[in-house]
This record gives C-alpha cells, structure tokens and sequence, in this order.
C-alpha cells in the first residue's frame, strides 16, 4: 500500500493549481491584518464589526462558563453548615458596621445637599448604580481586563466607572449587547485621577501592567504622602464620581537623585476577585472648558 | 500496512502512505469549534498561563492533514475571532494564525513523514513563532512585557499534539481498518 511521495516536486504542476500561490495568500492577508490592526488602534472604526462578532460568538462563550459554573455548585452543595453558619455571623456584624457608616453618609448627603441647595448648584450627587455579574476575567496576558454580563434593559456607557464594595476597580471601555469589557486599574498606562484622602493633595494614579502595582506619578520628593494613605477619586476627571476609594499606599521609595518620588499603590482587592460590581453613572457633565488663546508655537505645531 | 493490527487501535495514528478514509466537514467543524471554546474557559493565574491554546493547535493539525480546506483564509478569520474576545487589536492574532497557516501549507507534505515526537518539535517551533508575532505586535502597540511563562502555553499545546494526533483521526480510521 505504500506510495513513495518523497521525490514529488513541492509545488503541484500548473494545471493542477487552484487560485494565487500560498505566498501571495500570505501576503494579501498579512495587508490586511496590519491595515486592521493600524485602523483599530488609530481611528477605533471597527467597533461595530467587533460587536456583530462578539454578538454571534456570545453563545458559545456562555458554553465555555458551563464547567466551571457545575464545580462552583458542586462545592456550594457539599460546603458545611458550619462554614455557612460562620459566614453568617461575619456578614451580620459587617453589615452592622457598614449600616453605621451608611447613616453617617446620609447625614452627610443631607448637610451637602442643603448646602449644595444653598448654593444653587444643579449637580447631582448621587448617580444611578446598576449591578452587575463579572462573567471571567480576560485572557489576553499583555492586559488587565475584566468581563461583566449585561442584561437587555441595562444601559451602560462606556467610560462609566466600575467599583465593588470596596471601591474603584476599572471603567468600562467597551459595551456589547450581552457583555461588557471592563478595563482595570492595573493596566498599563490607565490613569485614575486620585487625590489623598489625608490631606486632600490631588494626584494622578497610573497603572502598570500585569504583576505590578500602580504607582503615582510626577510626585515630589518633599511632597507630603506616607504609607499607608488612602486614595480617593477625585473626579476632576468628570468621569468617574468623586470619593469612590482606589487603593493604598504600600511604599515610598524617595530617591536622592530624582526629582519625583517612586509610590506604589495597591489597589482594591476587587480588582483580583470582584464577583459582582456596580457600574455607576457618569456624574453630570462638567461645564466646558474656557477656550484658550492659540499660541504661536501651538500654531506651528500644528501646522507640520 | 493493514494487517498490522496495533493493541489499541484508538491510539494508532496513520502514516502517510497509509489511506485513511477522508474527514467529515462537520467533523472538522465541530472540532474547530469545540478548541474554540475550550479556550474561552474561565481561567486565570497559573492555569491560564500553562493553558494549551487548543484552537491553535487543532487548527494546525487540520492545516496539516486537510490544507484543501483549512488554508491561511480560514486560519486568518479563526485568529479574527480570537482577537474579539479576547479584546484584542483587532488583526493581531489574525496575522499569526494566518502564518500558521502558511507554514502549515508549506511544511504539510513533510512533516507527516516523521515520527510523532519530531512532529511535535515542528509544531512547537511554529507556535512558537506564532506567541513571538502577537507578542512583538503587542509590545508596538504600547503594551507591557508580559512574564515569560507566556511560552509555556506553547509547551503545553505540543504535549496535545500526539494526542489529537490520535484523537481527530479516530472517526477516519475505524471503517478503513475493518475493511
């Protein structure tokens, strides 16, 4: 049954050739790979194909949460009333805790909605939260990115902030009908606008990939920050509410040879094991920016 | 070649001069769809690290053993979809599934004439090259460099190689041996 195929030649003779030579296939796609990938990143033109994909691909992802949904209710079925019982427990005495501090933010609401009344300020000060289940986490090893599930009546906007019960964990970046991508506040180059809850000092927190801890930027040796302190937003970016907290301070390295101290910031525990968030609302638009005057350098700029 | 009844005959894989029966589309199909979704499994961490990238390598072996129908177009929209969900630039691991493809065209007459094991090597150097395209595509891109435990989920993937090898086989070869 043997056939000798070794002394065939590599390419089939010409009229047995079917369509362009795997060379020029290679190179018709490979075009078209780059010009994807030069427009996606440049113009963001491609998001409604994204969406007809994802939309279709959505069922067989639901498909792959499957396994891991019967482990999970294996484990709930066999976990021990003790364990539960504990939990219990736990839960009682932080919800004691947590309802402490919520009358105490509706007193504080109350006073600065009077003075916000007083004022004449037109700003709300609470938006709209709507929850949300994280279905897994992002695949991709280069980013720091989470999926969320989002019903038919959820209205979600892209930019909106994303937190747990701890606080601040991402934005959302993109929404699909059935899900949406969050992006955390570890990925690279993501910047949350924070200020220190201790002395209120406004800062910009910037994450730093994957495995590292976000670190805040262009802070000066003689600055006043400690470890140790909390960060909060500080909305100054009109994106994300005010307050919400970020994460902590856990060193400060200040180097006799730089300009800016090195601070590093963990954040919120959510970001690692959030299983259901809030999607808040964006607050209430900032009045726009006074316009500036044009620079002659900016013009020259401009013009090359 | 026929008569050489192997113990198993599940784990006996065909070589080249053997005649095997032809792949049923539906069958490459399904097994395209189901490496498809064993890689969207929720994992994270260390599984996630050591995770074989099924779809690439069940793409290869179709590539391989079926370039007719599995060429560099079909490999160039299965990195499209990869691309969608995992957030990705879109075109990226398009452009790297699509060179799978290519080599796959190329090398597919010799690498079958191997024993599985050097197969394997093959497939290795090519995945590998595959990570190493989306991975320099994601560092122009601005992104930070990821550990390098990346690489293992190459390792991983050619440990599935002999296995599939059998596996994707098995529905070709039942009737062609009891013939």
């Amino acid at each position: 049954m043997g056939i000798n195929v070794t002394s065939l030649p590599k390419e089939p003779p010409q009229f047995f050739r079917r369509g362009p030579s795997a060379v020029a296939r290679l190179t018709f796609f490979g075009l078209i790979s780059i010009a994807l990938m030069f427009v996606d990143a440049r113009f963001r033109t491609l998001e409604t194909l994204r969406m007809a994909i994802a939309t279709v691909v959505y069922p067989l992802q639901q498909l792959a949460l499957v396994p891991g949904e019967m482990l999970e209710n294996g484990q709930a079925f066999f976990d021990s009333r003790d364990e539960l019982r504990a939990e219990n427990a736990a839960l009682k005495s932080q919800l004691l805790s947590v309802g402490q501090a919520a009358q105490a933010t509706n007193a504080a609401e109350r006073e600065a909605a009077r003075l916000a009344a007083l004022l004449g300020a037109s700003q709300s000060l609470q938006g709209k939260a709507q929850i949300s289940q994280v279905l897994y986490g992002g695949r991709d090893p280069f980013s720091q990115k989470l999926f969320i599930r989002r019903n038919a009546n959820q209205n979600f906007e892209p930019g909106s902030a994303v937190i747990d019960g701890n606080g601040l964990i991402g934005q959302l970046t993109r929404v699909h009908p059935l899900l949406a991508e969050v992006t955390l506040v570890t990925e690279k180059d993501f910047a949350v606008p924070v200020k220190i809850e201790r002395t209120g000092a406004r800062v910009v927190l910037f994450g730093r990939g994957p495995g590292q801890l976000p670190e805040l930027r262009f802070v000066t040796n003689n600055a006043d920050v400690v470890e140790g302190d909390v960060l909060l937003t500080s909305s100054i970016d009109g994106l994300f509410p005010g307050n919400l907290r970020v994460g902590k301070i856990v060193r400060v390295a200040r180097g006799a040879d730089t300009v800016f101290s090195k601070i590093e910031c963990a954040p919120n525990p959510g970001v690692a094991s959030a299983e259901s968030v809030l999607v808040l609302d964006r607050p209430a638009p900032l009045p726009p920016r006074p316009a500036t005057e044009q620079t002659p350098v900016n013009e020259s700029k401009r013009r090359r | 070649m026929m008569f050489r009844l192997p113990d198993s005959p599940l784990f006996r894989v065909a070589k080249p001069e053997d005649i095997i029966l032809p792949p049923q589309p539906w069958f490459v199909a399904l097994t395209l769809s189901l490496a498809f979704v064993a890689n969207l499994l929720p994992l994270s961490g260390l599984a996630l690290a050591l995770r074989p990238d099924f779809f690439a390598v069940v793409l290869l072996y179709w590539a391989i053993h079926q370039p007719r129908w599995i060429g560099i177009g079909v490999a160039w929209c299965c990195g499209l979809l990869t691309d969608v969900v995992e957030a990705n630039l879109f075109g990226q691991h398009a452009l790297a599934y699509a060179i799978l493809g290519f080599a796959a065209e190329y090398f597919h007459r010799r690498v079958l004439r191997f024993p599985l094991w050097q197969q394997s090597l093959h497939v290795l150097g090519l995945l590998i090259a595959a990570q190493l395209v989306v991975g320099v595509l994601r560092l122009m891109s601005g992104a930070s460099l990821p550990s390098p435990t990346l690489l293992l989920s190459s390792v991983t993937s050619v440990l599935l190689w002999p296995l599939l090898s059998a596996l994707l086989q098995w529905p070709q070869r039942v009737r062609s041996l009891t013939d």
